[in-house]
């Protein structure tokens, strides 16, 4: 009975002090404390080094302030100079009378002008921080980041937050960008056999929009902010920004982007326009979806890479057109001789702007060519990124058209 | 000794539960420092050797079923050796669960709890565990049954979400940083088996005391697979993994996986799992600490609960004692891979080889004393 006493004694003295403990306000912070932001810019600065803006979503509560152009009244855009993110973020807390949190912040975006300076810093900065969530997407702008966080409406969104997590996607049906997360790009800057890409975003005015003779006949050779949709003026992710380590050095449009996606395995879907080889029709497009893994090997002949690629690639036709009969066997493989002629071209001239121009291998070539060595260090010293510019290329493409949509044949009736 | 009997189940989540701590904090990162590209091969041959060593241990036991090595050390060496080796095993336990629990509770903080005291969440922790022991040791191996099965699985799917980033020739060059970095240093690697510290207080405790050996090799192969599948994981999603060390590599796979597609802040659920994992390692030890202290001591069982209480006290504050955390992760590196490398794998093996020697002498000279007896006797005839 005694020691029941002690024991009930001994339990309830623990509970006190864990209640005493835990009882303190050790700063609990609430929705109202917390100002959260949705995106971040960054931005070379006037005087000092960067220009941070932040894009915040308001709460209900205090919704009454907005930015000018495009922006939704549910959030507000902040820029100030400062040395540093963490300097920008503490200036920001003293300013906004709230705790700037990152834990919602869906997209990151970089200047041009500044990702050419190179923006190592900034990632490793960010991806250190608790609260930044390491899979937020990377954007390059060719505008400013602060007049892209302006311009960057949620047309059909009402959630900012929302709408920068579902924007990226749009690639999985266009392929003409790639979704890439901060984690994805800081991994390939540290990656000795890979370079890094982002996204390409821009505002789309009349002044960006692209009407040259090239980019008239398909929508795949624009890249951001090229694109000619007249309307109200928006932000557009096309194409990719290239990068060799961390500094920008190059971009790849639309139709480029396709073909990064597919000699990297990342295509889902996307639509090209090819000259057509039948009659009835000048142009042909086409809807294509990898069939199987593009399938590379890396041979190195006198330390010079040889890389060879095997393409195969699933296409139904999207146009359509009287007298055209798709169980026409001869006319099915015409358009699939065609349209393996225009991407073989495609990639071969990808492959070598990657190869010899840019001179990154953002496709992850170094992977295949690594099993040439044992060590690291021997790795190391060959130096794959660097030998990565005498590359030469052997690409087979095989188009599988599959089938037509609704229509199959159309000269019946003739 | 009044002891709570095991089954096999409850023994081998006994062993299994050290390693899913260690594996939860930063075991992985340690031996993909070491070994960069290499880990897979490193975990491969860290596998072989901890079964060869589970094979020693297993034939070095035999003769002394269910005595633990406390009992075996006195045998071999006395009353001396006995209060030794306990005092050793406590020092271990008690250092062990502090920097797990330190380490734990410095993530957590960092991540969740940026304003709280350490001292609060250690004592949470703490609390727990002397709760747990003063509620019983039964309901500390019940929960812990539960509690380890759904940590390995927290963990297992932490690995399935990341599946579609597998790039295989991540693993290449197939011998990373040299030779001599997987085979040589890389043997010390074997610390991850720490586990097996376990295997050697179970024997009296379990119900088929026969079954130890099959207890040891389930969890070893557990441990193993664990492992191999986390190390694979990490090589095989993450290109950096070598050049970047981060908190947790398991927390990094949960923030950077596919589960954040469908799942605000799926990392929440894991590390509420772990903090069990945590809680039921602590409340463990503890127990294990009071049953070697009885063995040194004879105190009496009724009288033992308390001494929860003076245990957390030591672990609180070895807890507390370093207060950098670049230095706490070097100290404890250190000595989960040097104190278990030591202990288990050294002081361990060689007092069951001295016992066995020991007791094979014995048995010669006793067969000896009955032939010559025998012949006396044949003599006198």
């Amino acid at each position: 009975m005694k020691f029941k006493i002690r024991k009930i004694f001994a339990i309830f003295i623990l509970v006190l002090l864990l209640i005493i403990s835990s009882a303190n306000y050790y700063g609990i912070k609430g929705i109202d404390n917390l100002a959260y932001v949705v995106a971040i810019g960054l931005d070379i600065g006037d005087e000092e080094n960067l220009r941070l803006s932040l894009q915040i979503s308001v709460t209900s509560s205090d919704d009454s302030s907005s930015s000018s152009s495009s922006q939704s009244s549910s959030v507000v855009i902040n820029s100030i100079d400062c040395p540093s993110i963490n300097t920008g973020i503490t200036l920001f807390n003293s300013y906004l009378g709230k705790e700037v949190n990152l834990s919602h912040c869906k997209v990151l975006v970089i200047s041009e002008d500044l990702a050419y300076e190179g923006v190592e810093e900034y990632l490793y900065t960010l991806i250190n921080d608790v609260q930044f969530r390491s899979d937020s997407n990377i954007i390059i702008s060719k505008c400013d980041a602060q007049t892209y966080l302006e311009y960057s409406a949620p047309l059909l969104d009402k959630v900012s937050a929302r709408y920068y997590e579902i924007a990226p996607t749009s690639s999985e049906y266009t392929g003409y960008t790639e979704s890439i997360t901060c984690n994805e790009f800081l991994s390939a800057i540290t990656d000795s056999s890979s370079e890094p890409v982002a996204i390409l975003g821009s505002i789309n005015t009349n002044q960006t929009q692209d009407i040259s003779s090239e980019s008239s006949n398909s929508d795949s050779y624009y890249t951001a902010g090229q694109t000619p949709i007249s309307g109200e003026t928006g932000v557009e992710n096309m194409g990719l920004a290239v990068f060799k380590s961390d500094k920008l050095i190059g971009e790849l449009n639309g139709l480029e982007s396709i073909c990064h996606l597919i000699m990297s395995n990342k295509l889902k879907n996307a639509q090209i326009r090819i000259p057509s080889p039948i009659e009835n029709l000048d142009y042909i497009d086409l809807y294509l979806e990898l069939d199987d893994k593009t399938r590379s090997s890396v041979y190195l002949t006198n330390s010079t890479p040889y890389i060879k690629s095997n393409v195969k690639i699933t296409a139904k036709m999207q146009s359509m057109n009287r007298d055209i009969d798709l169980n026409d066997e001869e006319v099915t493989s015409k358009i699939e001789k065609a349209a393996e002629d225009f991407l073989k071209e495609k990639l071969y001239n990808y492959l070598y702007k990657t190869s010899k121009e840019l001179n990154s291998d953002i496709d992850k070539f170094g992977l295949y060519a690594l099993k040439y060595f044992s060590t690291q260090d021997e790795w190391k010293s060959y130096n794959w990124l660097h030998h990565y510019q005498d590359a030469f290329f052997n690409v087979d493409v095989h188009i599988n058209l599959r089938s037509s949509y609704l229509l199959v044949d159309t000269s019946e009736g003739e | 000794m009044n002891y709570t009997k095991l089954g096999n189940f409850e023994a081998i989540c006994l062993i299994v539960i050290l390693f899913i701590n260690h594996i939860v904090l930063n075991l992985p990162q340690i031996i993909l420092d070491n070994s960069g590209s290499a880990s897979i091969l490193n975990c491969i041959y860290i596998f072989i050797l901890i079964l060869i060593f589970t094979i020693i241990f297993t034939k070095l036991l035999k003769k002394f079923t269910g005595l633990d090595i406390i009992d075996i050390s006195e045998y071999l060496g006395g009353k001396f050796l006995k209060v030794l080796i306990g005092l050793v095993c406590i020092i271990y336990l008690i250092t062990e669960t502090a920097f797990l629990t330190r380490m734990f509770s410095k993530n957590l903080l960092l991540l969740y709890f940026n304003n709280y005291p350490l001292a609060f969440f250690l004592f949470i922790f703490l609390f727990i565990g002397i709760l747990a022991n003063f509620i019983g040791r039964k309901s500390i191996i019940k929960s812990n049954t539960i509690i380890t099965p759904l940590a390995l699985i927290s963990i297992a799917i932490t690995f399935i979400f990341v599946v579609d980033q597998f790039r295989f020739e991540h693993s290449l060059p197939l011998f990373a940083n040299g030779t001599d970095k997987i085979f040589l240093y890389g043997a010390s690697n074997i610390f991850a088996f720490n586990g097996l510290f376990f295997l050697f207080f179970i024997s009296p405790l379990l119900n088929k005391k026969e079954e130890t050996s099959k207890v040891a090799f389930i969890s070893v192969l557990i441990c193993g697979i664990l492992l191999l599948l986390a190390i694979a994981t990490l090589v095989f999603a993450f290109s950096d993994i070598y050049y970047i060390s981060r908190l947790s590599p398991l927390y990094f796979i949960i923030v950077n996986s596919k589960l954040n597609g469908f799942l605000e802040r799926p990392e929440l659920i894991f590390i509420f799992i772990w903090a069990l994992a945590l809680m039921s390692f602590i409340s463990i030890a503890l127990m294990f600490c009071i049953n070697i202290f009885r063995k040194l001591t004879n105190i009496e069982e009724k009288n033992s609960k308390p001494l929860a209480i003076m245990f957390s006290c030591f672990i609180f504050v070895i807890a507390l004692v370093i207060d950098n955390v670049f230095d706490l992760e070097m100290v404890a590196n250190a000595f989960y891979k040097y104190g278990s490398l030591i202990l288990i794998f050294g002081v361990f093996t060689i007092i069951l080889i001295a016992a066995n020697i020991k007791k094979r002498k014995y048995k010669n000279i006793d067969s000896n004393n009955k032939i010559q007896a025998k012949e006396m006797e044949d003599k006198i005839k």
